[in-house]
Parts: C-alpha cells; sequence; structure tokens
C-alpha cells in the first residue's frame, strides 16, 4: 500500500516562482526515503504539501497520503497520517512548556486525559527526554529542542514522519543520538521522508533517495544515486566521505567493485577482502595513481575550482 | 537562564504556595478595589497592605523599587499639576497674560498624593500576583478561568516568544557593533535601529507563518487547551479570605464613612 502519492504536482509562490514543477513519485509504506536537492530545489515546499498545508490550485489532488487526497479543509485530520517536523525547533515548539508542546496533537486529535499522558511520557522517552514535561522550551540545548520538536510530532503517533533537515546544526552527539532515534522509528516499520543536506547520514537511514530540483531528478536505491556523481555534483551535492575515501583507494589499487558509503559498510567491504586475500588487503602507486586521485578529488571539488 | 519574568517565582512564601488562580483573583479584586477609593487614609492603608502582601512574598524591595520607579515617573506630572487645575476656589499666584495660575488648597495636594499612591499600590500588587508563580503557571490559571482563549493564546505566544525576538535583537546589535555601530544621540543611531527594529517585524512576521504551519501540522483549528492540574488547599482559602476580606473592608469603611458624613 503506497503511503505517499504524488501525482504531477505544479505549485508556483504568488510572486511568480516555480517552486515545483510535474513532481511525481510514490513511497511505499515502511519504506525509508531521503529526499535531497541543492537550496531552493523546492524540498520544503514540497513536505508542506504533504499535510495540505499548501497546496496548489492547479494540481488537485496531486497528494495522496495512505491512499487519499489530501484536502486542505480537512488539514487537522491529518497528524494521526503524517508527521511533519520543521526545520527550525523553535517553529515546533510554540507552548509555554514542552509537556504541553508534546500534548498539543494528542489534545487536538480529542483523545482522553490518561491517553494523553500517556503518549507524552512515552514520546518524550523515545527522544531521551524523559521527565523534561514541566521544561520551559526557549531553556532547552540546541541538540533538546529538535528531540524536543520530533517528540511534539511522535506523541500524535502518525504512520507515516516527514522531517526537514533533522540533523542540521547539530554537534556531533546530539546529531547521532537524533540518528538513532530515527533508526528505531524506521525499525518498528513506520515510513520515513528525511529532507536532508547531510549525505553522510543518509546511508543509514535510508534505502532509497530522490533527488528534486523543482522536480524529479533521480529517484533510486541510495547506492545506484550515489553511484551517479557526476549528477550529484552537477546540481551542487555531494556523496558520502566513505565513498570519496573508497574512490581514492581504488586508485592505490584496492579492489572494491560497489562503493561502500557508510562506515559499516566500509567495515563489512574491508573485512571481504581481506578475507579472499588471505588476510592481506594490497595497494600500491603505480603509474596512473596520481592522475586517478587528482581526477577523483577534482570530480568532488568541481564547485570550489570554478570559483577560483 | 531564568526570564527576569520569573526571576523570584522560585522562592518559597504562602504567597508563591497560594493557588495561583485564587491569587489573581484576590489581588485582581484588591487592585480595582483600591482603584475606586477617593480616601488618603484607606488609600495609604491599602499601601500598608501590599507592602505586608510583598514582604510577606520575599520579593526583594530593591527590585520592585526599580520597577516603580518609572510608574512614579509617569504619574509625577499629576502632583504637579493636580494642585492647580482641581475645581474650586483658588488662592491666584501669577498671572501669565490671560492664563490665571491658581492653586486650589491643601485638599487637592492631598488628591494628588492619593491618585500617585494609588497607582504605585496598584503596580505593586502586580508583583506578588504575576510574580510569584512562574509564568506558565499564571497563564494556565488565566485558561483554567475561563479567561477568553484568544486572550490566553496571545499571552502564552508573546511569553514564549519574546525571549526568541529578544535574542535576535541582541544578535543583531552584536552584529552592528561588530561593524562599528556606536549608538549615540543621533539620526544615524535612529534610523538604523529603526531599520534593525524594522527588520525584526519582518523576521517575526515569517516566524509566525512558520509557527502557524506548525501548529496546522499538529491538528490546530482556532483553541489551545493545555493540561493542568491545580488543586485547592484550605491555606489558599485563609489567603484568599485575608486579602479578598481586606478588599471589601476598604469598601465598607468607604460607606460606613459615607453614612456617617450625612
Amino acid at each position: 500500500m503506497p503511503a505517499i502519492t504524488i501525482q504531477d504536482l505544479d505549485y508556483t509562490f504568488s510572486d511568480g516562482t516555480v517552486a515545483l514543477e510535474h513532481v511525481s513519485f510514490e513511497i511505499e509504506k515502511g519504506e525509508s526515503v531521503a529526499l535531497i536537492g541543492p537550496n531552493g530545489a523546492g524540498k520544503s515546499t514540497l513536505l508542506l504539501h504533504l499535510n495540505g498545508i499548501l497546496h496548489s490550485s492547479v494540481s488537485r489532488e496531486s497528494v495522496r497520503i495512505l491512499n487519499e487526497s489530501v484536502d486542505p479543509k480537512k488539514i487537522h485530520e491529518m497528524p494521526k497520517k503524517i508527521g511533519i517536523v520543521f526545520q527550525n525547533a523553535d517553529d515546533m515548539l510554540f507552548m509555554p512548556l514542552l509537556g504541553d508542546d508534546v500534548a498539543f496533537g494528542p489534545i487536538n486529535l480529542g483523545l482522553d486525559k490518561e491517553e494523553v499522558q500517556r503518549r507524552v511520557k512515552d514520546a518524550l522517552e523515545m527522544v531521551g527526554l524523559a521527565g523534561y514535561e514541566h521544561r520551559v522550551p526557549h531553556h532547552l540545548s540546541g541538540g533538546e529542542k529538535r528531540r524536543a520538536a520530533l517528540a511534539t510530532v511522535l506523541s500524535m503517533e502518525p504512520e507515516i514522519l516527514a522531517m526537514d533537515e533533522p540533523t542540521a546544526n547539530l554537534d556531533p552527539k546530539s546529531r547521532r543520538e537524533l540518528i538513532e532515534i530515527l533508526r528505531r522509528f524506521k525499525e518498528k516499520g513506520k515510513t520515513l521522508l528525511i529532507i536532508t543536506h547531510d549525505v553522510n547520514a543518509i546511508p543509514e537511514l535510508a534505502e532509497r533517495v530522490i533527488v528534486l530540483n523543482k522536480t524529479v531528478i533521480a529517484d533510486g536505491p541510495t547506492c545506484d544515486i550515489f553511484s551517479d556523481t557526476e549528477m550529484l555534483v552537477k546540481i551542487g551535492l555531494d556523496v558520502p566521505v566513505i565513498m570519496q575515501i573508497f574512490e581514492i583507494l581504488q586508485c592505490f589499487g584496492y579492489p572494491c567493485d560497489v562503493l561502500p558509503l557508510s562506515i559499516e559498510g566500509a567495515v563489512r567491504n574491508l573485512t571481504e577482502t581481506m578475507e579472499s586475500g588471505a588476510g592481506h588487503v594490497h595497494l600500491h602507486i603505480h603509474e596512473h595513481t596520481h592522475s586517478g586521485i587528482s581526477s577523483a578529488r577534482s570530480k568532488y571539488h568541481v564547485h570550489a575550482e570554478k570559483h577560483e | 537562564m531564568i526570564s527576569e519574568i520569573d526571576t523570584y517565582a522560585g522562592l518559597s512564601s504562602p504567597i508563591h504556595r497560594w493557588d495561583p488562580r485564587l491569587k489573581v483573583i484576590s489581588i485582581l479584586a484588591l487592585i480595582f478595589s483600591i482603584m475606586l477609593l477617593y480616601d488618603l487614609k484607606l488609600v495609604i492603608a491599602s499601601m500598608l497592605f501590599a507592602i505586608i502582601l510583598v514582604y510577606i512574598s520575599r520579593i526583594p524591595f530593591s527590585f520592585i523599587a526599580g520597577r516603580l520607579k518609572w510608574v512614579f515617573l509617569f504619574v509625577l506630572p499629576f502632583l504637579i499639576i493636580l494642585p492647580f487645575t482641581v475645581i474650586g476656589e483658588g488662592v491666584v499666584i501669577a498671572h501669565f497674560g490671560s492664563i490665571t495660575l491658581n492653586f486650589r488648597g491643601i485638599e487637592s495636594v492631598e488628591f494628588a498624593v492619593m491618585i500617585v499612591i494609588k497607582a504605585l499600590t496598584s503596580v505593586m500588587l502586580i508583583f506578588p500576583m504575576i510574580g510569584t508563580s512562574r509564568m506558565d503557571i499564571t497563564i494556565k490559571a488565566l485558561e483554567d478561568l475561563h479567561l477568553p482563549n484568544k486572550l490566553v493564546q496571545m499571552l502564552a505566544f508573546t511569553y514564549r516568544y519574546i525571549f526568541v525576538l529578544s535574542n535576535e535583537f541582541m544578535l543583531m546589535e552584536r552584529s552592528l557593533t561588530s561593524r562599528g555601530f556606536k549608538r549615540g544621540s543621533n539620526l544615524y543611531t535612529i534610523t538604523t535601529l529603526s531599520k534593525a527594529i524594522a527588520t525584526l517585524f519582518v523576521m517575526s512576521y515569517e516566524q509566525a507563518e512558520r509557527v502557524f504551519y506548525a501548529m496546522r501540522s499538529k491538528g490546530y483549528s482556532g483553541k489551545v487547551t493545555t493540561m493542568h492540574e491545580f488543586t485547592l488547599r484550605p491555606q489558599d482559602w485563609l489567603c484568599t479570605v485575608v486579602v479578598c476580606g481586606f478588599a471589601i473592608f476598604i469598601q465598607v469603611a468607604v460607606w460606613y464613612g459615607t453614612l456617617e458624613g450625612t
């Protein structure tokens, strides 16, 4: 059953700027998808279409959530199906106390008091903020705010979770904690759509990547999308650092058909290579090594060089 | 980090422990009762009662005095103007062409002093009323008292975002200072700060829009409800009886005085 279906969605801002053009894709229930694209590609605009906050008069019924088309007049019914976490946590935490913020959604869903309290407790526990009900949002740290914003959506127990830049501007510890929370959500079989520039986090969170630049440029399994480096670099995107390192290792003669995207992938790849090489990995410098390294590096730094 | 409005909300005193709903109602009743007074002795008695309340609440007088000073500056003109403008026969002090300056006697001075004390007492009472509970709890108390939901939302959002905006303005000021801007009494300072404030308005408008989107994403359809539990204890009623009792007492005293006068 499809969780999100978008069919030929167009959206133009009131000033005439085209934000989305013929966007179409489908996400199955239980899938984890990363939506990537350069700044101004329409990612956040697309996100606001998923629960009907933004809607295009020319593309009525273009967006379907859990097989039902999104009706802008029934936005208040959407939180049960899809929870959206915005990029700026301060926009999500608008009540005097964190407990009120987490309870806001469930109260609007018309749940009884005991159920609201249970959901507040569970959601805060899920994001590692148990006992923070009486904390004032503006006293929380950046990482805590981001997790708190997630809790305000998790308390509505949505089937689909859509997040805008969940790991942006976080310190490494907070980033790791957030990735772990999202992984747990994914393991529960929920549908996850993550807008991100953090390409290093994608292999851990998403098995599929959609590249958006006003329209869908590419859509496929994570490793396939990242193997098309040329396309990604052309629209100003990057590939995971691990992948870049293994491409450099290839120039030193490291045998690797499919470049790993994450640390886990790298460990697996190294182990397999060493097992097949009698416990050793053979690297060497040959006549094409340096030219290979230069071409691999220039591939990723094409933008920087243009400006130099 | 504790916001200034909540600086003394964490102290422990009978006023702090008083149920916030009864506290707001009782002290508001007292303020209205004082505003209706036109008897200097009773006004002074009310001021003493307010000082006792502040003393019990353990909010430092220096903190209150620092804020009352601005109120005093605001009501100071009454002290100067009223003795010369209250209706009645007066002593002519000077003539400025067709304008005559009359002094209306000691009664008009009393009247001016009374107005000033009434104003200072009322503002002083605000501190034990809202300074002894955290603002979020006071907002919940107001919600529980069935204050119109729109007003509760406005208060809650003001309390939540005033810090975000003041922080934004502080960052803007730092950015100005780091680029050589110096505050002074000149047009350049005024225009620069006006532009910064204008930008802040635009930013707050945009943020308001984003917050509204977030609220709608969480099922908002016009009403904000929070969960809260207030329980009333005998001590709460005792405080209420004392404060409301005093508010009624001063009105009875006025009524009794009027009866005696006739």
